[in-house]
């Protein structure tokens, strides 16, 4: 696709995580988008992105792995560890090896039971049969998955049936997976990615646990320009969000907020200083919200949601 | 911002109506005669009685935001202002933040803007497909 001025137009790729069914309906505007309810679809979340080293990808996977596990900085080290020897292990057969495999690997070692290596084995173990033995069993139990056509598909992700851990991991590797993708493969493609409920995904907690390493969703929003993600995250209680989100964004948008905490934080947030501006977003009308852009029309100002049936 | 305490009243009033979406060209002329002559008061009284209307409709009937022009458009629409003007967004401009309570249209709004670059594709798609066409014409 060209543009008048000759230029290459990128196609919109929209990816929607949800935890309801109603973005469903999305299918009476486009009929090419994919409802993922993690049933059918595989993912192998310890294949590497195509153009890149195992190696480098195990550092990326142990990160996720312990930001959405809540595991600690040496159970990362062990982790890493395990999957090189395993991606070893797995190079002469010539697939990838599963988050199964990783499991009867790391359950496989001998280690003394009262050494620092046993705990991390075991709090490894623990979050890897929780996964694998988990609602995502028939999702990770492959070598390859579908992920690599997902990346030119519209879809609807309905994580509704996943655990809270599960979620922030499947939400995590699909967005790392995609940045990385687009840093190493260049394509016309922009990706719109809307994260319902955001909280769990841009919790400020994380930013408060350096050892943890920085959230991927992080990446994802300082460095937007060479990867063309537009990211769209929904709140009901925007003061637990991550800094990042705060300071990368192009709109803010407040509709109405029950929690005065919340209002006065977004209010500061969309740089609305005038009491008589600050005393409205108390009340606003049903479907009215006070938008701030940044980088033009800088001032706050109401707009309605129109009403449409979709 | 402390307010400056010589500002003229008229710039005032002409900021007031450009903040509320109110300034037109016969706004500027009336504002205009009356600054061109700073030393007439009764000519500031009349101007001033002559806008009292306006002036009271802006306190009773605006709200205290500013009310958007064109430059807040762009082609993914997902919102209408008071004035009939819509809002949009260029691809291009990234990361969007919204907050609300439940029910209060999140969901919907999410659903527009994905809505809208969907169809924004499908133009796109329509604009080349007939470019092809025309290539094959010629």
């Amino acid at each position: 696709m060209k543009n008048r001025k000759g230029r290459t137009m990128e196609k919109i790729i929209c990816w929607l995580f949800v935890k309801a069914q109603d973005m469903r309906s999305l299918l009476k505007v486009s009929r090419d988008i994919l409802v993922v309810t993690f049933n059918e679809i595989k993912l192998n979340p310890l294949e590497p992105v195509p153009g890149m080293k195992a190696n480098e990808w195990a550092s990326i996977f142990a990160d996720l792995w312990i930001q959405a596990f809540r595991l600690y900085e040496g159970s990362k080290g062990f982790l890493i560890e395990c999957l090189n020897t395993l991606y070893l292990k797995h190079k002469d057969l010539g697939f990838y090896p599963s988050l199964f495999d990783l499991y009867y690997y790391v359950r496989a070692l001998n280690f003394p039971a009262i050494s620092r290596n046993a705990r991390y084995q075991e709090s490894v173990l623990n979050r890897l049969g929780g996964m694998i033995y988990g609602s995502l069993s028939s999702v990770i139990d492959c070598s390859r998955g579908h992920i690599n056509n997902l990346i030119s598909t519209h879809a609807v992700f309905e994580i509704l049936y996943l655990t809270s851990e599960q979620q922030v991991f499947i939400v995590n590797y699909l967005l790392s997976y995609l940045f990385y993708y687009k840093m190493i493969h260049e394509n016309n493609l922009r990706h719109f990615i809307g994260i319902d409920d955001a909280n769990l995904i841009f919790d400020r907690s994380f930013e408060l646990r350096p050892d943890l390493g920085l959230p991927i969703i992080h990446h994802l929003l300082t460095t937007v320009r060479k990867n063309k993600i537009n990211i769209f995250a929904c709140t009901q209680t925007p003061h637990q969000l991550g800094a990042s989100i705060h300071s990368n964004s192009f709109a803010k948008i407040m509709f109405s907020l029950s929690n005065g905490k919340d209002i006065e934080f977004m209010s500061q947030n969309m740089g609305i200083k005038d009491e008589e501006q600050k005393n409205y977003c108390y009340k606003p009308e049903p479907r009215e919200m006070t938008i701030k852009f940044s980088l033009r029309f800088q001032e706050p100002f109401l707009a309605t949601v129109p009403e449409v049936n979709l | 911002m402390k307010q400056r305490e010589n500002e003229n009243p008229v710039i005032e009033y002409l900021k007031l109506l450009k903040k509320h979406g109110r300034l037109d060209s016969k706004a500027m002329i009336q504002a205009i005669d009356v600054l061109s002559e700073p030393e007439n008061p009764e000519l500031l009284k009349e101007y001033f009685e002559e806008q009292s209307v306006e002036l009271a409709d802006i306190a009773l009937n605006s709200k205290p935001f500013c009310v958007p022009d064109e430059t807040a458009d762009g082609p993914i629409r997902f919102a209408i202002a008071d004035n009939k003007q819509f809002i949009g967004f260029y691809p291009s401009e990234c990361h969007f933040l919204i907050a609300g309570q439940t029910g209060t249209g999140k969901s919907t709004l999410l659903k527009i803007i994905f809505a809208q670059a969907l169809l924004l594709n499908e133009k796109q798609k329509r604009q080349d497909n007939g470019k092809d066409n025309l290539l094959a014409l010629r």
